[in-house]
């Protein structure tokens, strides 16, 4: 991976956007997907996201760029699922709808679908973790560094995730 | 309560599921765009007001010159100059 360095040329800074889009654009769009169940509001956190790499001020450690891309992802989703709250209020929480490929058959896609809907009925703050964790591979002491959060906070919300993910179907989904 | 082996598989099997969301030439394109419009709209330098601000502050007094009854600072009492 190259590093990348806030002083770099303008051309090195277009390398190293293409570079990172190719490998890590389609995360970041899924994740958005994931976590908000919007599909253009997903498509828009992802452009939010690699202008904002594109633009940035400051450097990024080597090794950390997908890191780096998911906390902007995380924070993008937040301020839209926080400004999206009374739309949600009134006209109900969004359904993740899911978008194979390949054709596949209904039953087959259901089954599949319900692990996907019961994470994204999650609270927010549960879905995040198992999305990072879970989703993007992230290890807890990763997670707990990108959200400023303690590690025992982390491994507890994965937890309580765990142990509660079906009382939360039809919950507040705040 | 969620199942932790199906949460172990979550990242090939959402991958799967997901296979039909792509971010495509034509988002990059959009990206590029938006990134070079950010940079052109630049925010204005702090100068520019403060130079505004003086040339107001000459124009004024070459059409009031009245130093003695403002202390010659149309730009900032500029209610001064129509008294």
């Amino acid at each position: 991976m190259k590093r990348l360095e806030s002083s770099v040329k303008a051309p090195d800074r277009q390398a190293q956007f293409e570079e990172l889009y190719a490998q890590y654009a389609d995360d970041v769009l899924r994740m958005a997907y994931f976590y908000l169940a919007d599909k253009q509001k997903a498509e828009d956190v992802c452009q939010d996201v690699f202008v904002k790499l594109y633009t940035r001020g400051e450097a990024i450690a080597p090794g950390c760029e997908k890191a780096w891309l998911l906390r902007v992802t995380v924070n993008c989703c937040r301020d839209l699922w926080r400004s999206a709250w009374l739309k949600r209020v009134v006209l109900g929480a969004p359904t993740l709808d899911i978008i194979p490929a390949q054709e596949e058959t209904f039953e087959q896609r259901e089954e599949k679908a319900e692990l996907m809907r019961a994470i994204h009925k999650l609270p927010r703050q549960f879905r995040e973790t198992i999305l990072l964790h879970y989703y993007q591979g992230l290890g807890i002491a990763e997670i707990a560094q990108m959200l400023g959060l303690p590690e025992g906070t982390i491994s507890s919300r994965l937890s309580r995730a765990r142990k509660t993910g079906k009382p939360f179907e039809g919950g507040s989904n705040r | 309560m969620i199942d932790i082996k199906e949460l172990e598989h979550l990242a090939p099997m959402a991958n799967e599921m997901l296979s039909g969301l792509h971010a495509d030439e034509t988002m990059k394109r959009r990206i590029l765009f938006a990134a070079n419009e950010n940079k052109r709209r630049a925010p204005m330098p702090r100068l520019v007001p403060a130079l505004l601000r003086g040339a107001g502050d000459c124009l004024c007094e070459r059409l009031c010159p009245a130093p003695e009854r403002h202390g010659g600072r149309c730009g900032r009492n500029a209610h001064a100059c129509f008294d």
